[in-house]
Order: C-alpha cells, then structure tokens, then sequence
C-alpha cells in the first residue's frame, strides 16, 4: 500500500493587487524609438554587409569562371599547337629522315599442305 | 500591456526639458528629411536612376557560337575552333602611339613600318591583327595599360584551327574571317557547322568586375562533323600522287580511293593542295578540288562501260570475235589502234585485255547507238553523281539526238565525252560491286546522327554481266595493258585509260595526254578502289597503264598495308 499523500494547493488564495499604472513619459517614448531605429539600423547595416559581401562572392565566381574559360581556351590553343606537331606528314618526315624508318613491305605467305606427301 | 501617456505638465518647463525637446525636434526633424530625400530617390525618381544604372552597369553581350569540329572517319581532328583575340586601333583616341608601335612589334612581331601605317591611319577603327592567341593579347593588353596607352580594342573572336593544315585540303576547305565556310565541306555543311549565337545579360560594378550573369536566350554551338575519310589513308594517296606527278613530270593530277561496296570515300587526294591555316596565301587553282570539278576525257577506260552495256543487252559474249586490226573506217573518218598495231581477229575478252580500238569500236556497232547512250546515263555519266562537295561538275555528254555519225565509235572508247574523278569512280564502283550504283558518300555522321553508310541510285545492270566484266578486267591487269598496277598477292580489277586533250574549238592537241588507271582489289570482293588521273603527262611512254597505273600500285600496296588486307591470291 502506497501511503496517501495530501494534495497541496500552489495557490495561496490571496489575490495579487495589480501595480498602479505608471504614465510613460515623452522621454521614455523617444528612447524606445531610439532604440528600435538603432535595431533597424543595425538590422539594415547587416543586410546590406551580407548583400555586399554575396555580390562580392559572386564577382569572384564569375572571375573564377572567367579564368576557366581562358585556361580552356588556352588548351585549346595548346591542342592545335600539338596537333600541327604531331600532323601525319611531319611524323612521316621525322621518320624516314630521322630514324631510317621504310614503308613496310608485302610479306609472302606460301601455303605448304603437310598431308601432301613429300617428295 | 498598455501604455499611457502622461499628460502634458503644466508647470513651467524647466531648461534642459527645453533643449531636449528641441534636440528630439531636429532628431526627427533630420530624420524625415532622410527619408524624404529616400522616398524621392527610391520611388519618385526611380525610373530615371534604374535606367542611368542600366546605361552604366548592364549590358546585352551576344556570344558567337562555336563552330562544329570536323574529323576524319576515324575520330582524328581536322579542323576545330579556338577562342581568339583581334585588335584593332583607334587612331583619334589613341595615346602614345609610338609606345603602342613598339608593344605590339615585340608581341606580334610585326614590322614597325607595317605599324606605322596601320596605327596613323586616320580612322576610328583599323584592323592591326586579327584571330591571335588570348594570352599574347592579354600581354599586349597588360603592357599597354602599364604605359597608359590608350586606343587598342580587343575584341573576341573565334579563330578556325587546322592541324593537319594541308591534309585533305581539297576536302575541308577553310572559313573566311566573317566566320563562315567558303571551300569544300566548310561551304557545304555552313549552315551545319555554324551554331546560333548566346545572349547573355551582363552586370558590372564601376570596378569593371561581372557580379551577375543571366542567359537570355540559350545559342547552341556548331554541329560536329565526321567524314569519311581516312586520314591516314589520304595522307597516303597525297603522298603518293605527289610522288608520281614529280615521275612523270606531269601538269597536275589526283586520286579517288573509296570503298566500292559502299561508294564511300576513303581518300581523295590531289598534287595542288595548301596549308589551310594560311588559306589566304593560296591560289585560286590550288584551291580547286579536282576530283570533282575537272574534267578529262577518260578514254580507253570508257571501253569497261561499253562493253558492260554490250553485255547487258546480251550483244556480245566475253568469247565472240571480232576484227581487231588497226584501222576502221567511219563516217569517212580512220580511226585507229594505240600504236597502230593489229591484232588480227580477238574475243570480246581480248579487247578488254589489250584495249583494242577497233575492236571495241565494233563491238558498239552492234550495241547500237540508243543502247549505248542510255547505258552510259545509266551509269550516271552526263549528270551530276551528288557527293556533297561544291563545285560539283556535270560533264560532258551530248543527247544522242545530236550525235554525229563518229560519236558512237567515238564515245564508246571515251572520246568526245567528258568526266569527272567522282563519276569514273562510281560508275566503276558500281561494276566491281555488282551493278549498284550508288551515291558517293562524303559526310560519315553528322552531330549524333551517323548516316547511312550507302545510298541507292539504281542497278546499271546484272549482277552477272558485272561479274564478267569484272574478270576481264582482271585479265587486262594480269596479262593485258594494266600489268605494272598488279598488286602482290592480290587479285586487282581494273582499266587504263590514255586519252588526248581537246582543246577548244582547235580539236586534240599533239602530245597532251590524260593518263589514268581505274582498278579495284581483291577483284572477287573489292574493299578498294583507287582512280589515279594524271593530267599531261611529260614522259615517255604516257600511257594509263605505265604511268597512273604505277601510282595505283604503289597506292594500293600501302593501302592495304596499312589496313591489314591479308593476301588472297599468290601473284
């Protein structure tokens, strides 16, 4: 058996008296204002950073896409300087004058039949 | 929660009440005249400050597009583009121009008198060079901005490449400096070749840099391009048919190699050829294709097709006789064997064989005039063949309504008839195939999309008169006139040719000749055929067979070389 436990009311039973109404003085208001202009400004100075520092980010990108682009053309430019060095005529050229090299020749294949009986 | 204002105090007011109040005044009062000044900025005057940033900020670039790459058969580039600068130079804007003189001459390596002349021309805008490497311009750039010299404009371009600059010049062509084609399959495949351009909407800060980019409307580059050519195999015939011009010290001359089972070309090499990177030191005639747009008479390797429509029409047998002494008389006219030798009487086989005049003129006779015509255009002889290259002749063969009583002899040992290269080839294509002519082929895919390998015209006769046909020829190359175009160890087909040239309105002229040889090999199953013209040719003896059938040898020998042909014959 569990023992019985009596339940406690939190509340007291007493009534709270709400505070007297303090009027808010012109002061209090400007400062408030003060306040939220500053929070705005603040909140703008922050946007407009983060927006510049986005646009600044971007320009890099398109500079960094920019400079990709030269790099490819640049290859490109190096392919065709490859291709003229390796073109079939002067390979041919190098070749013959260079290394002795000759056209290749027919080889003759003669067909000889083992089940011929031999002479 | 509530707020209450206090009512105002009616006191007096001390002091620094005063200067606070005033103080919050101005504040607000600074306040409002901010926000007024934004509110004319951002709203009143908003259109005229967007449309001042746009002036300033953004701008509408159109990108030209790329041109289609084309490449040979088997994937080797032939002709591609590269980004590149041009410059040019404003002469009335322009600072230091001697500065600018010596940058360009130690880049470009440009005389400085060419300079001077270009750079005080007066004049908004000369061109100084055009189609140069990015990066030089980017250091001819660079140097100029370092000295403060002003008035140099780059502008982007393309610039069309040729690594094998002279491979196949007759067949590539080259792109004038507008961008588009203006020989061979660089004319013909323009519009292929040549994409739609990119619009792309630009914004740039004051500090020159890009911070935004949109495609407004999406180009696309040039088709790619695949021939049927054979790199290898055209640097072989070029080579080849070089080598044999500078033998036989001849004018001019070309080879058509193509695979006859599909009338695709394999090679079509010419003696004129020039470095297409530098087109414009080239002359008018080196930039001819020959092969296409010259016409020869082709003489005796006419004889194939005639004695083809004698056997089609079944008026002769390969073993039928016939006179074969020299001189026969037509129409008044004597006309006579090479040589003026005699056979005595020959099979239709033997005509073949040794290229008999007279026999052959008897062997048209009995063919009959109509018959022999309306072979011939069969064989697509009088008509364009359709490859698509520009330039392309017709030749010469006159309606049989205005023939003259000499035509029939005349035309069935090719004379008095004109040819082209391609036409020879096809219609000899189409004997070694089986009797089906076809389209020659030049353009092996286009894009993504491969075409067909063979495109059907129509069948120039029975396959069996082919075959017959086929076998003589065989014979004319292993015992008859063709013998130096034999190939070891491999069956070879075919037929020399040697006839006068004509000039106009002053008949054949003494000692010019067209010498070609027109053969295919293995014989039974041809996987090649090789046409070898050689246009007056200077040494002696000229006949076809001496002269175009050597370079058809050597030819072929490399060829099939070069493509693994095992040997099926032993010869």
């Amino acid at each position: 058996m569990y023992p019985r436990i009596k339940r406690l009311s939190y509340l007291s039973g007493k009534r709270h008296s709400a505070p007297p109404t303090q009027p808010m003085t012109w002061q209090g208001l400007l400062g408030i204002g003060i306040l939220l202009a500053t929070v705005i400004a603040g909140l703008c100075l922050v946007y407009l950073w983060q927006e510049a520092t986005i646009r600044d980010l971007t320009a890099q990108r398109e500079y960094t896409q920019n400079r990709l682009i030269a790099a490819h053309d640049v290859n490109r430019w190096l392919e065709f300087e490859v291709g003229k060095a390796f073109r079939l005529e002067r390979v041919a050229s190098l070749a013959r004058s260079e290394l002795g090299m000759i056209e290749p020749v027919i080889i003759h294949y003669v067909y000889i039949d083992k089940s011929a009986p031999e002479n | 929660m509530s707020i209450l204002i206090s009512p105002p105090q009616r006191t007096k007011t001390p002091f620094h009440q005063w200067r606070a109040r005033i103080l919050a005044f101005l504040l607000i009062a600074f306040a409002l005249l901010i926000v007024g000044r934004l509110v004319q900025l951002q709203v009143v005057e908003h259109d005229r400050f967007l449309k001042s940033a746009r002036v300033m900020q953004e701008q509408m670039i159109e990108l030209m597009p790329q041109r289609g790459a084309i490449y040979d058969r088997s994937g080797m580039l032939l002709a591609f583009d590269v980004r590149a600068v041009s410059i040019a130079v404003d002469s009335f804007n322009m600072t230091k121009p001697e500065t600018i003189i010596a940058i360009l001459a130690s880049e470009l390596g440009l005389a400085g008198e060419v300079l001077r002349d270009l750079i005080y021309r007066p004049s908004y805008f000369t061109w100084v060079k055009r189609q140069i490497d990015p990066s030089t311009a980017e250091a001819i750039q660079q140097q100029a901005e370092k000295e403060q010299a002003y008035g140099l404009i780059f502008l982007d371009t393309w610039k069309r490449c040729y690594p094998q600059e002279s491979l196949a010049s007759n067949i590539i062509g080259f792109v004038g400096t507008d961008g588009h084609g203006l020989e061979g399959v660089e004319l013909a495949f323009d519009k292929v070749l040549t994409g739609t351009p990119t619009y792309v909407y630009v914004v740039q800060g004051a500090d020159d840099r890009t911070y935004h980019t949109t495609v407004v409307e999406q180009g696309s580059p040039g088709q790619d391009l695949h021939l049927t050519i054979d790199a290898r195999l055209q640097f072989i015939c070029e080579e080849e048919i070089k080598y044999g011009v500078e033998k036989f010290r001849a004018n001019d001359g070309f080879v058509v190699l193509l695979d006859p089972q599909t009338c695709t070309i394999l090679a079509m090499a010419q003696m004129q050829r020039y470095n297409l990177n530098s087109f414009a030191e080239s002359t008018p005639y080196e930039r001819k294709n020959v092969a296409v747009n010259f016409l020869f008479e082709p003489g005796s390797a006419f004889k194939a097709f005639t004695g083809l429509a004698a056997l089609d029409y079944g008026a002769v047998r390969p073993g039928d006789s016939f006179n074969g002494n020299d001189g026969i008389r037509v129409s008044n006219h004597i006309m006579h064997n090479s040589g003026n030798e005699s056979f005595g009487t020959v099979t239709f086989a033997e005509i073949i064989e040794h290229s008999i005049n007279t026999g052959m003129i008897r062997v048209a006779q009995r063919l009959g005039e109509e018959r022999l015509y309306h072979s011939l255009i069969s064989f697509g002889f009088g008509q364009q063949t359709g490859i698509a290259l520009p330039g392309e002749e017709v030749g010469i063969l006159r309606d049989v309504e205005e023939w003259s009583k000499l035509a029939l002899a005349a035309t069935s040992i090719g004379q008095s008839v004109a040819v082209t290269g391609i036409q020879l080839a096809r219609a000899t294509a189409a004997i070694a195939n089986g009797g089906l002519l076809l389209e020659p082929q030049i353009i092996k895919q286009i894009g993504e999309s491969e075409k067909d390998d063979s495109v059907l015209v129509h069948r120039i006769g029975a396959e069996e008169s082919c075959t017959i046909m086929t076998g003589l020829l065989q014979q004319a190359v292993e015992t008859g006139t063709g013998t130096l175009a034999a190939v070891s160890g491999f069956a070879v087909a075919g037929k020399t040719g040697t006839a006068q040239k004509a000039t106009p309105g002053q008949g054949y002229a003494a000692g010019k000749y067209t010498s070609l040889f027109v053969g295919y090999l293995p014989a039974q199953k041809p996987k090649y055929l090789a046409l070898v013209v050689l246009d007056e040719v200077k040494t002696l003896p000229v006949s076809g067979g001496y002269t175009a059938g050597q370079i058809f040898h050597d030819i072929t020998s490399r060829v099939v070389n070069a493509e693994h042909l095992p040997p099926v014959a032993a010869y």
